[in-house]
């Protein structure tokens, strides 16, 4: 059964959103921080306010859930389609040197996962409520995008590849 | 650590420190950090009976990053203090995190005397076949033929140890690998590690961005273990030998004597005194 | 109970493996307790692990002895087999008895010279003629006999000790005691020449009797020690064993660990979780655990480290002492390791300076090592019961769960309280990479010069108190040592002052920190002093050069072992000194 098929009731449904944004907010913060101890203040920037939206988005969802006694769902249970859940960045994708142009198109990658979650449930949930709302979710994913394209326009990709002219050294 | 979220169910995050890792953008270890805060909340241990011991190396530096008591102590010697301090203080869970060079060269004897003692301790090792910290020389899990070393640029011309295989004729009563592109599996993992009574060793292929860019690749060839959980050690020797070190799971898990030195009664000190008279 | 005591008779007693020099020797020196007497017995053996050959060599006195005498009085060979190995330790003097089977054949050059009258008793044939007996139990009897011991007292020490062996072998070696005891021939040789001097006993009371190694167990479990991890080495490895069961009935624990690497670093790990936790060594192994020493030293970590030195460098003479770990106790830490080390001066001294160790490496949360040898660790002595008083001295500095906890926030005695883990609010990562007050890792050069003076003022400012040193007599010579040799050093000067010279002498049992206006103070007035240490290199007049000003006129006498300086020797010294 799919993922969308297990929606079939709204605080399950809630549950999952929650993760999905909350883990997303983490992980840009994670990636800002990271970005931040390798003197890469403006993509550490563009992961903070990335965790901003997130975090954001979270809260609206935890609004819903407001008076509702959320299903806690072990971390390796919600058998998401990835290996993390759809909206989170994977650390592997991250270098010190990115760019600006590089972080958004890996948010835009993950934002289209995130909308493509809600907008299976909203097709394909047993919960017509459930189903309503995950519309909801995925309209406003998309205006995620459209925001983020907008944000890339600004932040052109490099002209040339990006190098590295100092070694790694010795720490310990 | 502020008060009251110590009384509320903790969340992962509730187990790091406010430290930023120093680890490359990239680094497998960001997602053992996560996959050991996921378990710890997951278990709803409270930070202070938790203690991760570490040696030298950049995953070694984990200690630091956590919230609970830790000890960064010297290259290779993690177990060792972490073996001390389960022996004085059996009631903290005591998890031993390093890399494959603290672990298996420096620290091998330490390994496999902790894989017999079967002292109720749980040993990650970020397996990412180099020395990160010190730029980039073979491990004794690296390739005989891998010649971006310095220092052996011909390659080591040796053969790297199976670190499941070494565990388990070590006599291990726990083996696991793990896999830092799947960090919930990961965390599940080390839920079990840490439950199981006993030594519980998980291996964690761990890329490592810049001095081993092809391990980012490795996402491509892990894949989960094709067989359940066995409690043969046979069977477990077969399927280690049989395998390339890509599969992921619980290979062996075993009910062996923990090693629980003491009693723990005070008897107080009785005739100990009396025995030097004559 | 015989009211009249050997004055101060030495006795050797050799033979090859089973013969059972060892245990004659043994009871010997605790019959010797049971008849108010005061003693010490040291042991020495061949390469073998069973079957060697084997010398115990016994002291008994009416006056308190903590020292081997020059030569010995009387020599008893149980055989003759590879006798020669302990010739040059078993000095004989003109008018030394040997005591000798007949059928183990002539007396080896190496060892008999002509003046030395030879009784013949054929022990192996008396023994032979028993059921369940040894000749060693015949040379205990003809031993007693010549000492004027009680044989009573003899046959219930033989009781106690044999009932556990069974009925059989107990009524064999009770007869063969008293075979020996009434042996014509030793009672002939006893009216025939002089028997020992006796003299009263200085004291009635009990004794106490035990080695080097059990009195540093004692020391370690009075001052708190309840885990200790081990790497089996000799001479350190009995206490260790003594340690074991002792510990475990404390409710502490014992582990055999997989080497000295490890045992160290156990160490460290069960004293960060609060239990006051040691090791026990000798020198190839104190050399290994110097590394994690210095992490002990940079993370605060209470640890001690008994190291039982033996001749050196490398295998050296594991069986034999030299007071040569010196050297790598002071200096063999890598970086500004600012750290305690002791000496223990003699077998009483051994249970004082490891509780005051173990005292003050939890006080000042750092590493503190105590030097003994193997001459106090496996040698046996009987003296009366040690009293001493050690300062007040607190224990650890414990913290209490706290905010935003610093665990090595800078205080004005350098101490800062420690969390043990189980400490709620107050989880800290212990760290050998230097690091600011809250323990995170730091390259500033205004944490490492913070850290540094912190770690080192703990140290220097500490009131060690009196205990610095044992100091004894007056006089305008002044002899300066450590550990074992000290105890030879006062029997040297008695025997000074026998002569009308008298000699000041000063022990050092705390050298790190030094003490250098405390000693510069007892040496006022001194015009000669006479450094004494067993080390070829001369390490302890190297030390005293290093970090004391003696502006005297100074010699040394240090020579290495495996053969103890004696007490002539020392007093030899001032014969050749004008």
């Amino acid at each position: 059964m799919s993922l969308a098929k297990k929606m079939s009731d709204m605080d399950t449904f809630l549950a999952y959103s929650v993760a999905l944004e909350e883990e997303a907010a983490d992980r840009h913060d994670e990636l800002a921080g990271m970005m931040d101890v390798h003197n890469n203040p403006e993509v550490a920037e563009t992961f903070r306010k990335l965790a901003h939206y997130s975090r954001l988005h979270a809260k609206e969802i935890r609004d819903h859930s407001e008076g509702s006694d959320l299903p806690v769902i072990a971390p390796w249970d919600f058998g998401w389609d990835s290996m993390e859940g759809p909206e989170t960045a994977d650390i592997g994708e991250m270098n010190y040197l990115m760019t600006t142009h590089q972080a958004l198109k890996i948010a835009m990658s993950n934002e289209k996962r995130a909308h493509n979650f809600y907008f299976d449930i909203s097709r394909d949930s047993p919960d017509e409520a459930v189903r309503a709302l995950a519309g909801e979710f995925a309209d406003e994913e998309k205006e995620h995008l459209a925001l983020l394209e907008k944000w890339l326009a600004n932040c052109p990709e490099p002209a040339a590849e990006i190098y590295d002219p100092d070694p790694p050294h010795m720490p310990e | 650590m502020d008060q009251s979220a110590a009384t509320l169910p903790l969340k992962p995050k509730d187990y790091k420190s406010a430290l930023k890792p120093v680890w490359c953008p990239g680094c497998g270890d960001f997602a053992v950090l996560n996959a050991i805060t996921k378990a710890l909340a997951f278990m709803e241990l409270p930070r202070e009976q938790v203690a991760l011991i570490t040696g030298i190396g950049c995953s070694s530096r984990i200690a630091a990053y956590t919230g609970v008591y830790g000890f960064h102590g010297v290259h290779g010697r993690a177990l060792a203090l972490a073996s001390g301090l389960k022996a004085a203080r059996p009631d903290m869970k005591v998890l031993v995190a390093g890399g494959d060079g603290d672990g298996l060269s420096i620290g091998g004897n330490h390994f496999i005397h902790a894989c017999r003692r079967n002292m109720d301790l749980t040993y990650i090792i970020m397996d990412n076949e180099v020395y990160g910290m010190t730029k980039g020389q073979a491990s004794p899990t690296t390739a005989p033929d891998w010649t971006a070393s310095k220092l052996t640029p011909q390659g080591s011309g040796v053969r790297p140890f199976q670190p499941a295989g070494l565990a388990l004729t070590a006599g291990a009563s726990f083996i696991a690998r793990g896999f830092t592109g799947d960090p919930n599996g990961l965390a599940k993992m080390l839920v079990a590690a840490m439950e199981h009574q006993g030594f519980s060793f998980v291996q964690v292929l761990s890329p490592c961005p810049t001095f081993r860019p092809e391990q980012m690749q490795w996402k491509h060839h892990v894949r989960a273990l094709d067989a359940e959980t066995t409690n043969n050690p046979i069977e477990a020797a077969q399927r280690i030998q049989a395998d390339d070190g890509m599969s992921t799971g619980i290979i062996f898990q075993n009910r062996y004597p923990v090693f629980r030195p003491g009693t723990g009664v005070d008897a107080g000190m009785g005739s100990i005194e009396s025995e030097f008279l004559i | 109970m015989s009211t009249r005591h050997p004055c101060d008779i030495s006795i050797a007693i050799t033979g090859s493996g089973g013969a059972g020099a060892i245990t004659a020797g043994e009871l010997l020196l605790s019959l010797a307790g049971k008849n108010g007497c005061f003693g010490m017995m040291r042991r020495s053996f061949g390469p073998q692990i069973r079957g060697g050959e084997a010398a115990a060599q016994v002291r008994i006195s009416h006056v308190p002895v903590e020292c081997m005498n020059d030569s010995f009085d009387l020599l008893l060979a149980l055989d003759w087999r590879n006798a020669e190995r302990f010739a040059e330790e078993i000095a004989l003097h003109q008018d030394s008895l040997i005591i000798a089977d007949p059928a183990a054949g002539e007396v080896p050059t190496a060892i008999r010279d002509l003046h030395h009258e030879v009784i013949p008793v054929p022990m192996q044939a008396l023994a032979k003629d028993i059921p369940a007996a040894r000749p060693n139990m015949v040379a205990l009897g003809l031993l007693s006999h010549w000492l004027g011991f009680c044989s009573d007292e003899a046959g219930k020490l033989i009781d106690e000790v044999f009932s556990k062996k069974g009925e059989q072998i107990r009524a064999g070696s009770r007869a063969a005691f008293e075979a020996g005891f009434t042996e014509p021939l030793i009672i002939e040789a006893g009216e025939a020449r002089p028997r020992p001097r006796r003299g009263e006993p200085a004291f009635d009371g009990a004794r106490w009797h035990f080695n080097g190694n059990q009195g540093c167990g004692l020391g370690a479990i009075r001052g708190g020690i309840r885990f200790a991890a081990a790497y089996p080495i000799t001479p350190a490895s009995d206490l260790l064993e003594w340690l074991s069961p002792r510990l475990e009935q404390l409710g502490g624990s014992l582990v055999q660990a997989e080497d000295e690497l490890a045992s160290i670093n156990m160490v460290i790990g069960a004293s960060f979780g609060g239990v006051p936790s040691m090791t026990a060594t000798s020198g190839p192994g104190l050399a290994l655990m110097t590394e994690a020493m210095g992490l002990a030293v940079a993370s605060e970590t209470p640890a001690v480290v008994v190291n039982v030195m033996r001749g050196g460098p490398s295998t050296g003479i594991p069986t034999k002492s030299e007071q040569v770990d010196l050297n790598i106790a002071l200096h063999g830490l890598h970086g500004d390791a600012p750290h305690l080390v002791l000496g223990a001066l003699d077998h009483a001294d051994c249970i004082l300076t490891t509780e005051w160790a173990v005292r003050l490496a939890e006080a000042l949360q750092t590493v503190a090592i105590v030097l003994t040898d193997q001459l106090l660790a496996q040698s046996t002595v009987l003296i009366s019961e040690p009293s001493y008083e050690l300062p007040d001295i607190n224990a650890r500095l414990v913290a209490e769960p706290a905010e935003n906890y610093q665990r090595y926030v800078i205080t004005e005695n350098g101490i800062s309280p420690m969390a043990i883990p189980g400490t709620a609010s107050s989880t800290y990562v212990a760290d050998g990479l230097e690091h600011c007050e809250s323990g995170k890792p730091s390259t500033a050069a205004a944490d490492h010069q913070l850290q540094l003076d912190k770690r080192s003022r703990k140290i220097e400012k500490f009131d060690y108190g009196e205990h610095w040193a044992d100091v004894r007599g007056e006089g305008v010579i002044a002899i300066l040592t450590w550990g074992s040799t000290t105890a030879v050093v006062r029997e040297a000067a008695r025997r000074l002052e026998a002569q009308g010279l008298t000699v000041k002498v000063i022990a050092l049992r705390l050298l790190l920190p030094a003490s250098p206006k405390k000693l510069t103070t007892e040496l006022a007035g001194v015009e000669r002093v006479l450094v004494v240490e067993q080390s070829h290199s001369r390490q302890f007049y190297r030390y005293l050069r290093a970090y004391y000003d003696i502006a005297v006129d100074t010699h040394v006498l240090a020579r290495p072992g495996p053969l103890p300086i004696t007490p002539a020797e020392i007093v030899g010294q001032f014969e050749s000194w004008s």
